[in-house]
């Protein structure tokens, strides 16, 4: 199964009942925090649902009873990403804190959209438009204004959802303090890439095999002065060196991690 | 050494704003005066770089060169010149209320955040690493970049696309050449820099029509709120250019200044592709209802004023655009190629809008504000002309992302809500005026 172009091959569960109180649990253990992926399900008509790009993390609870098209007889459910743990569960009074509190580490996507925040099932963006309404009304009753009560109301409403970003961005900095200044995704290659800077020198040249995600990008971003040749038609062979996940039976000249420099000549 | 360049590079920036302001007769030194002539300046300055890159000189040197010509004049105008301009920058602390201090460390936090983030986060965002730090790099290395447009590495083609202009990539590659490396922070400030200038704004014209400072204060703290925006403040993308040549646009021309107005939309274009293909016939359309509105109005006026607003679009970006012609590069980005129609847009673009965490309950408060407010909108011409402006502007998007091929943009969200982000200062600006009016029925501190 494919979902937005991307794989679903590791399939979690087949022929469930969904129920509004489900969430799924999945560990991602240490290896793969911060990886990008998508949760895609079908239901008993073949109608295929996916969740935007989540990023992994340990231990990681998605209220998926919530989610659009999660009603009724679900076929398959499936993730993008393989050799992690899933299981399905009812809500518990301690998933409502723990995932309403958990932190959404910063991934590729955080420019483009936010994270979703959900207390009891519900996004909290509802429930800060049932806030801002509720204020909006009670100020009016009692001061017959209702420029000042849609503003007040509005105001304190738009301070309670600020509260929760501010609070995840400040948790994602905490996470990378504690992690020595480090993303974690980034951890092995920001390792790897000074050093084959090193080894290619000033006046060699490079190129790169498909790496995960956007790695590829900071790839070019990091040696970006040094002569690259890309991949695409056929340049690949004019470079010195490639950077790979893969090195086959090439001579390896590096290897930090999964990243590999191979020499080309 | 990172704060050196910084700073000289803003003020070399603002010399060049300074002196093209002077030109056009302004001579006041106030707050939105420091906000144009630095956006103004940074406009103007990487233009320059690549024509004289172009004709072969290094970025260091086209700087230094410019530099030169603008602190030149700036020493003409304050030490030499009889007309010397007022300053009137007077940041006060003074009496303020107690409403008004929360409100400021509200503002603070993000800011706080943001620099924090700069200090300590590598460029991390993928257009970042490729179109627009990723060519910078390429720039200032002569193995990744030709201008021979038969090379391979022609505008950092081995980087990016090559259609997307080269302002920010322009900015950081200046800052990299006389600090000798990219620094991560260096690379992302400019972000930080328009998103202070959007928040100034805001904060001076909703204090300049309600005479209140705390009011003001409230836009720029609602405006500093949306949750999408610390991360473009200091992600490096490009967006946060447009929203802030957009808002210092509408400000000229809600102070009849045709001239800027036209110089802040060609610095739109030279910001991204979209400048051009969406936002530019927005503005035009925002100018037309302009001259249609005015008091004053009759043809030959109107035409007189959109004839200077035209010739100070196209005269700074006219060099780009010949450039692309000239060269076969594509002027817009082929996702939008139009389509027609794409049947469930319009209710995707709904949802984008109205249920989504990225903009929270922003759209909806506009929204009901707009409602509510219609009568006092209609009767106010700062109001009418806000909300025309918005209108037009979502219009405009609307159109882009239900009648050409960004349809397909709606479905992974990848850049619906960064283009609404652009657009979102007008409104904010004209929720806040509408609800807190001015004169006799202006709300208090202690009404709320």
């Amino acid at each position: 199964m494919t979902s937005q172009g991307i794989a679903i091959n590791n399939i979690i569960a087949t022929d469930i009942t969904a129920a509004e109180d489900d969430v799924i649990e999945i560990d991602f253990g240490n290896h793969l925090q911060n990886v990008p992926f998508i949760l895609a399900w079908v239901d008993s008509t073949g109608q295929r649902y996916a969740l935007p790009y989540k990023t992994g993390s340990e231990n990681l609870i998605i209220p998926i009873g919530s989610q659009n098209g999660w009603k009724g007889e679900i076929g398959l459910v499936g993730l993008s990403i393989n050799n992690v743990e899933a299981t399905f569960r009812k809500t518990g009074i301690e998933d409502v804190w723990s995932s309403f509190l958990a932190i959404y580490p910063m991934s590729p996507g955080s420019i483009n959209f936010t994270g979703s925040y959900f207390i009891v099932g519900k996004p909290l963006r509802w429930i800060c438009g049932g806030l801002m309404i509720f204020l909006a009304v009670f100020i009016y009753v009692f001061k017959r204004r209702w420029d000042i009560a849609l503003l007040l109301g509005f105001t304190i409403a738009w301070g309670v959802y600020d509260l929760r970003s501010s609070y995840n961005r400040w948790g994602i900095m905490h996470e990378i303090a504690e992690n020595e200044w480090q993303i974690p995704v980034l951890k092995e290659i920001d390792v790897f890439l000074p050093k084959a800077k090193n080894i290619i020198g000033p006046d060699g040249s490079w190129s790169k095999e498909q790496l995960p995600g956007f790695l590829n990008s900071y790839c070019i971003y990091e040696l970006g002065d040094l002569k690259y040749f890309p991949s695409r038609g056929g340049q690949k062979k004019n470079a010195d060196y490639i950077i790979t996940t893969e090195p086959r039976k090439r001579q390896v000249v590096l290897n930090e991690g999964p990243y590999y420099l191979v020499s080309n000549n | 050494m990172e704060y050196i360049i910084l700073i000289v590079h803003l003020v070399i920036d603002f010399c060049i704003g300074f002196t093209v302001l002077k030109i056009l007769g302004k001579t006041i030194i106030d707050g939105p005066y420091l906000c144009s002539a630095i956006a103004l300046g940074m406009f103007l300055e990487t233009i320059s770089i690549w024509l004289l890159s172009l004709i072969g000189l290094s970025i260091g040197t086209s700087f230094i060169l410019i530099s030169v010509i603008a602190l030149g004049s700036w020493f003409y105008h304050f030490l030499i010149s009889t007309s010397k301009p007022t300053w009137r920058l007077k940041p006060s602390l003074k009496s303020m209320s107690v409403w008004e201090v929360p409100i400021l460390l509200f503002i603070a936090e993000k800011i706080v955040w943001s620099l924090y983030s700069l200090a300590k986060f590598p460029v991390y965002f993928d257009q970042t690493l490729k179109d627009w730090s990723g060519r910078s790099k390429a720039l200032l290395s002569t193995s990744n970049w030709s201008w021979e447009p038969d090379s391979i590495n022609f505008v950092g083609h081995v980087f990016s696309l090559q259609d997307q202009p080269l302002f920010a990539s322009i900015w950081r590659a200046t800052n990299a050449s006389f600090l000798g490396r990219h620094d991560p922070g260096l690379e992302r400030v400019d972000g930080f820099i328009f998103w202070v200038i959007v928040i100034a704004i805001t904060y001076y014209w909703i204090r300049e029509f309600t005479g209140k400072r705390w009011t003001g204060l409230l836009g720029a703290a609602i405006i500093a709120a949306l949750p999408l925006q610390t991360w473009h403040a200091t992600g490096g993308h490009t967006e946060i250019y447009v929203q802030a040549y957009l808002l210092l646009a509408l400000f000229a021309l809600h102070r009849n200044q045709y001239i800027l107005a036209g110089l802040f939309s060609s610095a739109m274009i030279w910001s991204q592709n979209e400048g051009l293909i969406i936002f530019l016939p927005a503005f035009a359309g925002i100018i037309l209802f302009k001259l249609i509105l005015a008091k004053d109005y009759s043809l030959q006026l109107a035409l007189k004023k959109l004839l200077v607003f035209s010739i100070a679009v196209i005269i700074p970006i006219s060099p780009w655009i010949l450039f692309k012609i000239k060269n076969g590069l594509s002027l817009t980005p082929s996702i939008y190629t139009i389509t027609g129609y794409n049947e469930g847009a319009l209710s995707k673009m709904c949802s984008a809008v109205f249920n989504s965490p990225s903009s929270s309950i922003f759209w909806i408060f506009c929204t009901i504000t707009i409602i509510i407010c219609i009568k006092r909108i209609l009767k106010d011409r700062t109001q009418l002309f806000l909300s025309t402006s918005g209108i037009i502007l979502i219009l405009t998007i609307t159109y882009f992302y239900t009648c050409t091929g960004a349809f397909q943009l709606l479905d992974n969200q990848l850049q619906i809500h960064r283009t609404l982000l652009q657009i979102t200062p007008p409104f904010v600006i004209l929720c806040c005026i509408s609800l807190i009016q001015k004169g006799k029925t202006a709300l208090t501190p202690q009404d709320a």
